[in-house]
């Protein structure tokens, strides 16, 4: 039987804009649900979604990427691809359920708010199958994850992070929520769906793609490529929600919904995402370096579809670009010590060779970071194990919810951010996260860090032990050095012998 | 860093390449091909990132259903690319008979 | 004597720390309980140097025998330790 053209049909079928007799359309879409910028439903007819698709080829589509992901996973399921993995690669496994597939889930709703509250039907329609997208990343990927829960415990954090007070998966629910379950639907068109998964998810789901791909864990490579596909297309919602507000004179207030989303994104990424591709990733398999998944995804792609939509580039921007060279390198060495918190065991991953890569990479890694790993490769050379973790904790941003870093090397680059308001001290890493709390100063108070939780006595016993319970961390779940120090007995010379060129260096700065 | 399968450019990667980021396989393989033959004007380079194939085109990267078709020996619904389609450089047009990345502001 | 909380930069360090100081502490025993969380972790001790304090943003060190209830800080207020004959801090 002969079938209509898609086209034909499509904009009749879901344009579902009917006009409501029982209930007045301030009730069916009350702003704080639906659209914080108070455009009427009239001016959201506009909304021109790019990506069509119709259910039927929706379910086809859908059922054809399931049916490859999981096949893939069945074929390679006696290969033991995880009993054989480099430690430092399973440790980015673990780090990567933990942190994502219940993020999938508070998506799974984010995207649900659109498909009801969305005042376009265009959006609310994208958003259905984007709500049905966010179900299946959520449980794929659990299901991947429990594949391996009988060897490790820490995998069962794929499940359980979102649900702890660990003080990562406390910044990662402070950006979800603010980014998505705090936001009108129109907000989060911007924050959710342009912002992370356009620009984003990017990082996470096709950098760690290409390294898995050469690390020969075709199973996890094939698996996030497949959820990104699901990403390319209702990462478009916010597309077209851009071009309507624009059109309707909200270019300033989606510019500032865009900003930021962004620099909250960029923060959890650079410290999820960064250390996994520069330090964790077996040397041999890496593809890129973090920084050049950063240039090729964010600055050469999404850059330019900031400014093909009419946006501006964020205010930030020059301060961002010289993040992507040092973030990451001081987060993971922040990430390092604070092992014993984590539900993955961080690799040093600085040995020779990896120091080799990473200075040809990042110019100058030797004099900066190498430097401070030198000390600690001496620490574990001298057994001197006290030196190896923390005796206080990190300051850590009340937006961002993470540790505070700069460039070593270079006196006092470091610089803390702080407002007053109400009884408190509100700190942060940077001047964007103290620009974002400053926009909207009622909405941020009263979060409590890890550290605001310590000082108030909410944790007891304020001990290291007591804190790691506090923070849902088990024996059997506390991270560890990935490769017991390996890293640090094979690499170096003794550290007397080169403290004299320390200082040369330190002058040299 | 990644590879160049293909190329026809004057080498210039210039501000207004547009064009799909595949999952690597035989629908990744036959767009390539594809967008040689739907684009033959444009300046085109392929990257070879393993698990995905990054195309660009300059001024606008087209691929129809047809070409698709011809290159792979067997049906095919444009929404298919969805499967393999991961990211993409500019803005989408997706039609049953061809999917388009453009720009709208050209440098 | 109470616990003060403070934000703490080391010289040449990358990150900030949270330290609980005494409040009869002085400049210099201040100083010394920060670098026991950057000296000989992450950093390389230089035991020729003086170390001293001073607010973030302050270009002057604090004297080194004054005490904290003296300084008038509040909880988080942020410090530097720098070496006393080290060069100006890079981006201060």
């Amino acid at each position: 039987m002969a079938t209509l053209n898609r086209a034909d049909w499509y904009d009749i079928a879901r344009d579902t804009n009917w006009t409501p007799r029982y209930a007045s359309v301030e009730e069916i879409f009350p702003d704080e649900m639906s659209d914080a910028f108070g455009l009427t439903v009239e001016q959201w007819e506009a909304y021109d979604e790019p990506f069509k698709i119709s259910y039927r080829e929706y379910v086809a589509v859908q059922s054809k990427k399931d049916a490859d992901a999981y096949s893939v996973k069945a074929a390679l399921a006696r290969a033991n691809f995880f009993d054989k993995a480099a430690p430092g690669w399973i440790s980015i496994l673990k780090m990567h359920y933990g942190a994502i597939c219940l993020a999938e889930y508070i998506a799974v709703l984010g995207e649900a708010k659109m498909a009801r509250f969305g005042k376009a039907p265009g959006m609310r329609n994208m958003a259905t199958f984007g709500s049905l997208d966010e179900m299946r990343h959520t449980q794929i990927q659990l299901y991947f994850a429990h594949e391996n829960i009988h060897k490790s415990r820490q995998l069962d954090w794929g499940l359980k992070t979102y649900h702890t007070q660990n003080w990562a998966g406390i910044a990662g629910r402070a950006m979800l929520d603010d980014v998505i379950l705090g936001r009108d639907a129109a907000t989060m068109s911007i924050m959710l769906t342009f912002a992370l998964e356009q620009g984003f998810t990017n990082l996470q789901f096709l950098g760690l793609a290409a390294d898995a791909a050469k690390m020969g864990d075709y199973s996890f490579s094939n698996l996030i490529s497949s959820v990104q596909t699901d990403e390319a297309r209702h990462a478009q919602i916010g597309t077209a929600a851009l071009k309507v507000l624009i059109a309707n004179g909200k270019k300033a207030q989606a510019q500032q919904a865009v900003e930021i989303a962004f620099w909250r994104n960029w923060r959890l990424f650079f410290s999820l995402t960064g250390p996994a591709i520069d330090y964790l990733t077996p040397l041999e398999h890496r593809h890129q370096s973090f920084k050049e998944f950063v240039h090729e995804f964010i600055v050469a792609q999404f850059e330019r579809a900031i400014e093909d939509l009419g946006l501006d580039r964020p205010w930030y921007w020059d301060f961002f670009l010289d993040t992507t060279n040092y973030y990451q390198h001081s987060g993971h060495l922040e990430l390092w010590f604070l092992r014993q918190t984590l539900w993955w065991n961080p690799a040093g991953g600085v040995t020779p060779a990896e120091r080799a890569w990473l200075e040809e990479k990042y110019p100058g890694w030797n004099q900066r970071w190498g430097r401070l790993w030198d000390v600690i490769a001496d620490n574990v050379q001298h057994g001197r194990q006290d030196k190896l973790f923390p005796a206080t904790v990190p300051m850590l941003c009340n937006i961002c919810g993470l540790s505070i870093g700069g460039i070593p090397g270079q006196g006092h680059h470091v610089k803390g951010h702080w407002t007053d308001y109400g009884e408190r001290r509100y700190y942060f890493c940077s001047a964007p996260c103290k620009w974002i709390f400053d926009i909207e100063q009622q909405r941020y108070a009263g979060h409590k860090s890890i550290v605001d939780r310590l000082l108030a006595g909410d944790i007891q016993p304020g001990t290291i032990d007591g804190t790691l319970e506090y923070m849902g961390l088990f024996p059997g779940e506390r991270g560890d050095d990935a490769d017991d120090y390996a890293w640090a007995r094979s690499a170096l010379p003794p550290m007397n012998d080169r403290s004299a060129g320390h200082a040369d260096a330190a002058a040299g700065l | 860093m990644h590879d160049q399968v293909a190329a026809r450019t004057s080498g210039n990667d210039s501000k207004n390449m547009v064009g799909p980021v595949l999952k690597s396989g035989d629908i990744a393989e036959a767009a390539i091909a594809a967008v040689q033959d739907d684009n033959p004007a444009a300046a085109l380079i392929v990257e070879n990132h393993e698990a995905y194939v990054r195309i660009k085109a300059e001024g606008q990267c087209l691929i129809r259903q047809s070409t698709m078709e011809h290159h792979l020996g067997r049906p095919f619904e444009m929404a298919e690319l969805e499967t393999v389609l991961a990211s993409f450089a500019g803005q989408i047009e997706a039609t049953p008979e061809y999917m388009r990345f453009y720009f709208d502001k050209v440098f | 004597m109470q616990t003060l909380p403070l934000v703490c930069s080391f010289e040449d360090g990358c990150i900030l720390t949270l330290v609980p100081v005494d409040t009869g502490a002085t400049m210099d025993e201040v100083a010394r309980n920060v670098a026991e969380h950057f000296v000989g972790r992450m950093l390389p001790p230089q035991p020729s140097k003086v170390m001293r304090v001073r607010l973030q943003g302050g270009s002057a060190f604090l004297p080194r025998q004054l005490r904290v209830e003296e300084a008038g800080w509040q909880p988080l207020t942020t410090i530097e330790i720098a070496y006393e004959n080290a060069a100006p801090a890079a981006n201060a």
